[in-house]
């Protein structure tokens, strides 16, 4: 809980005490004002390493996040009280050893459907799949960031810090700094890869982990990929993940973030796209577990005719706190846009969203719409939202809208008045409200792992009592 | 669910008081519908009937502050809807609610299995597409949200659906006829009757005598401002559409005025 977490804020004397187990942790300092660079495991490429130390400048000379200050911080004061030297250095592991959590994860409610290739990683950096029911082929699709930087750095170059550069934010700067394990997952001009390409990033219990992806869809290529943030319920940690998407011309991507973490892990996360013409991104984010989280999905509709849909659902129990912020940034003519946030909050829990749509000078024909629903499932879960449009262009069709409210007074009157019993209608509403987020997933496989996970869900909410605990008006 | 001799399987609504939100709506109603009776209950808009169904299924809002419900000889004060429906009971509503995101045949599956008549998967689908062929609809709305964007004839065909596959033993008609067209109307009478053939008890709720030419009434039950105010034979109908309620209202002590004063609070 983040209760809890708070405690974590007296330093503990990590580096002085903890054994230096890897090399690229050696003599590693972080603070909120200073850090040192790590490398990858084999040494970073020369661009990587001056990319590094412009993300460490820019680290230097950035303050903190303050919710006093920062307009996007305003509604999570939890950023006040986090401090990157509170974790852990990475603890050494066997060579083809995965840590439980992770395992159970690769074996988890994702899998099934055809996997063309896994990648893992943790705040080690990236990590062999050990069980070969879930090990496919060494695929130059997706490789450990390591490994694909090393196959092919020019392509790499052209994204990594170019479409979330270091400067961008303070946690992009980290991120930047200390990556030691990601993924690179690229697609050649006109390739449609079979099955889906799968993304595991972890942290174990009191560490970081600043996992980095970078994707690269050529002209016309086609690709479906599952990102999974994961942590175990245990001592504070930091997931802080930065995802760069570019996508070419008449490229299509599915993007599919599940997030389950543990109670006491902090996220942080960005997904940036560059969408270009023609070119469509499908993101999905599924949000569930977190002491608190910031996460940014942000795209930049830079290619005439490009399309992104945005769908996300995130649930909300005990103290849980979810601050999603989005970008639409139209740059292109005749883009579309369109978002749905979709959130169920409980017990205590709260939800933070602000939604902007830039339509920039000359961006016309443009299409872009963001709506938020929220749903109240207790008297003390909160929701804020506050979407907003930015309209340069003159024209346009641009919406905006959210809602916030609780179940349906005559909706569960109707349920219970045909047998249905109070929880089992609660539950049977609550699912209800989530159906259009599981119909925009593809159809087969990938979307019912989303069902399933809008069912896990649903399952946490009734183990905390959250579907039986609104008492009855009668 | 069988019951033995000794327990009179009756609904039993005696000197019912109903307040919502503080405000009297029903001032002490009775009547009594016997199982396997066809009881119709009429009245000027107003009068207090949808109150009267909500009440008798345990609406939250609609509280009781006098007077009892009774079913099958036990009171049903205090018990839950759920309970209320797995006890037999069922309400077709006036305006019946749509819930986004729910499918119809999801919806249909909740019901049965929280009224403990569960059945396998293909029993149950069989049942359905069945009593959906029987009721006219397409068997594509068992995969639409339930009552989301139907019609209004639509959503009254869904009720009568929904009471041939959960088969209660005593139904309340809410306006169920208001809406449909001539056709849907003969339909939906014999899937009403279909059930009661096999016992279920009903009470009707309606403005117009053409339903009741389908579903014949054993007893008919006028309500003005909050209670019953005259109960008879087949011939009220008649009385009522002839004359309307005038004469009866008067004969009651109330005049037209007086009534919808009344009911409007
Ligand atoms: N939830 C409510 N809040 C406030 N007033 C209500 C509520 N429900 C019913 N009433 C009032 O109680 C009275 C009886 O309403 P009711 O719906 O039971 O009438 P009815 O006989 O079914 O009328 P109709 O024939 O028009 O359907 C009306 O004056 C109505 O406005
Ligand atoms: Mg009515």
């Amino acid at each position: 809980m983040s209760g809890e977490f708070a405690k974590a804020d007296g330093r503990q004397p990590l580096g002085a005490t903890e054994q230096v187990l890897t090399e690229t942790a050696a003599s590693s300092r972080l603070t909120r004002e200073e850090a040192t660079t790590v490398a990858l495991p084999g040494g970073d490429p020369s661009w990587l390493a001056s990319l590094r130390q412009a993300a460490l400048a820019a680290y230097r000379e950035a303050p903190w996040p303050s919710s006093t200050r920062d307009e996007d911080w305003r509604r999570t004061p939890q950023i006040d009280k986090l401090d990157p030297a509170n974790f852990a250095e990475p603890e050494a592991l066997g060579a083809g050893e995965l840590p439980p959590y992770l395992r159970e994860a690769l074996d988890g409610p994702v899998s099934g459907g055809e996997v063309s290739a896994v990648v893992i990683s943790d705040e080690r950096g990236n990590l062999e799949s050990p069980s070969p029911a879930n090990s496919a082929p060494a695929s130059p699709i997706a490789l450990g960031l390591a490994a694909g930087l090393a196959a092919d750095g020019a392509v790499w170059q052209s994204v990594a810090g170019k479409v979330a550069p270091p400067g961008l934010r303070k946690l992009i700067s980290l991120n930047t700094v200390r990556t030691l394990g990601g993924a690179c997952v690229h697609v050649a001009k006109g390739q449609e890869p079979k099955g889906y390409v799968r993304l595991l990033h972890g942290v174990s219990h009191g560490s970081a982990s600043f996992p980095r992806t970078l994707i690269k869809l050529e002209e016309g290529a086609s690709l479906t990929l599952v990102e999974e943030w994961v942590s175990p319920d245990a001592d504070p940690a930091l997931l802080a993940p930065v995802v760069e998407v570019e996508l070419a011309r008449g490229a299509h991507l599915t993007h599919v973030v599940f997030q389950r973490c543990g109670d006491q892990t902090v996220l942080q996360s960005t997904v940036r796209a560059l969408v270009g013409q023609e070119a469509r991104y499908d993101v999905r984010w599924n949000l569930l577990g977190a002491a608190w989280q910031k996460s940014y999905f942000e795209v930049l509709m830079l290619g005439d005719g490009s399309d992104t849909r945005l769908v996300g659902l995130c649930v909300g129990r005990q103290k849980q706190h979810y601050d999603v912020q989005t970008l639409q940034d139209h740059v292109a003519q005749g883009a579309v846009s369109d978002l749905l946030y979709r959130v169920a909050v409980a017990d205590r829990s709260r939800s933070v969203y602000a939604g902007l749509i830039r339509v920039e000078e000359g961006a016309q024909k443009t299409n872009a719409y963001v709506q938020n629903r929220n749903l109240l499932l207790s008297p003390l879960a909160k929701s804020d939202s506050n979407p907003t449009l930015e309209i340069l262009a003159n024209d346009v069709r641009c919406t905006h809208g959210s809602t916030a409210g609780r179940i349906d007074d005559n909706q569960l009157f109707y349920c219970e008045s045909r047998g249905i019993a109070r929880e089992q209608a609660r539950r049977l509403i609550v699912e209800g409200f989530f159906a259009d987020v599981v119909d925009s997933f593809p159809e087969g496989s990938l979307r019912e792992s989303g069902r399933g996970f809008v069912l896990e869900a649903l399952e946490e909410l009734a183990r905390s009592g959250a579907l039986a605990a609104s008492s009855r008006t009668a | 669910m069988s019951e033995s001799a000794s327990v009179r399987a009756q609904l039993e609504v005696r000197d019912l008081e109903v307040a919502v939100d503080g405000k009297q709506i029903l001032s002490g109603v009775s009547l009594t519908v016997p199982q396997g009776e066809v009881h119709a209950l009429m009245g000027p808009n107003g009068a207090g009937k949808t109150s009267l169904g909500y009440a008798v299924m345990g609406h939250p809002k609609y509280k009781v502050t006098g007077g009892e419900i009774r079913w099958k000889d036990q009171s049903l004060l205090g018990v839950l809807p759920e309970d209320r429906a797995r006890m037999g009971l069922f309400l077709s509503l006036q305006y019946p609610t749509a819930i986004p995101g729910v499918t119809t045949v999801n919806f249909l599956r909740a019901a049965l299995k929280g009224q403990g008549k569960g059945l396998p998967a293909r029993d149950f689908l069989k049942l359905v597409r069945e009593q959906m062929t029987a009721l006219k609809m397409d068997h594509s709305f068992m995969s639409r949200y339930i009552n989301d964007n139907f019609s209004g004839g639509e959503k009254k065909r869904m009720e009568i659906v929904q009471l041939a596959v959960l088969r209660p033993e005593m139904a309340i008609l809410d306006e169920t006829d208001s809406g449909l067209d001539v056709d849907a109307l003969r339909t939906v009478a014999e899937g009403v009757n279909r059930v009661h053939d096999d016992g279920m008890g009903v009470l009707i709720i309606t403005h117009y005598q053409r339903i009741l030419d389908y579903i014949k009434p054993d007893r008919v039950h006028v309500m003005a401002a909050g209670r019953v105010i005259v109960s008879g034979g087949r011939d009220l109908v008649d009385r009522i559409e002839k004359d309307g309620y005038d004469p009866m209202l008067r004969e009651a002590g109330l005049d037209i005025s007086a009534a919808t004063a009344a009911a409007a609070g």
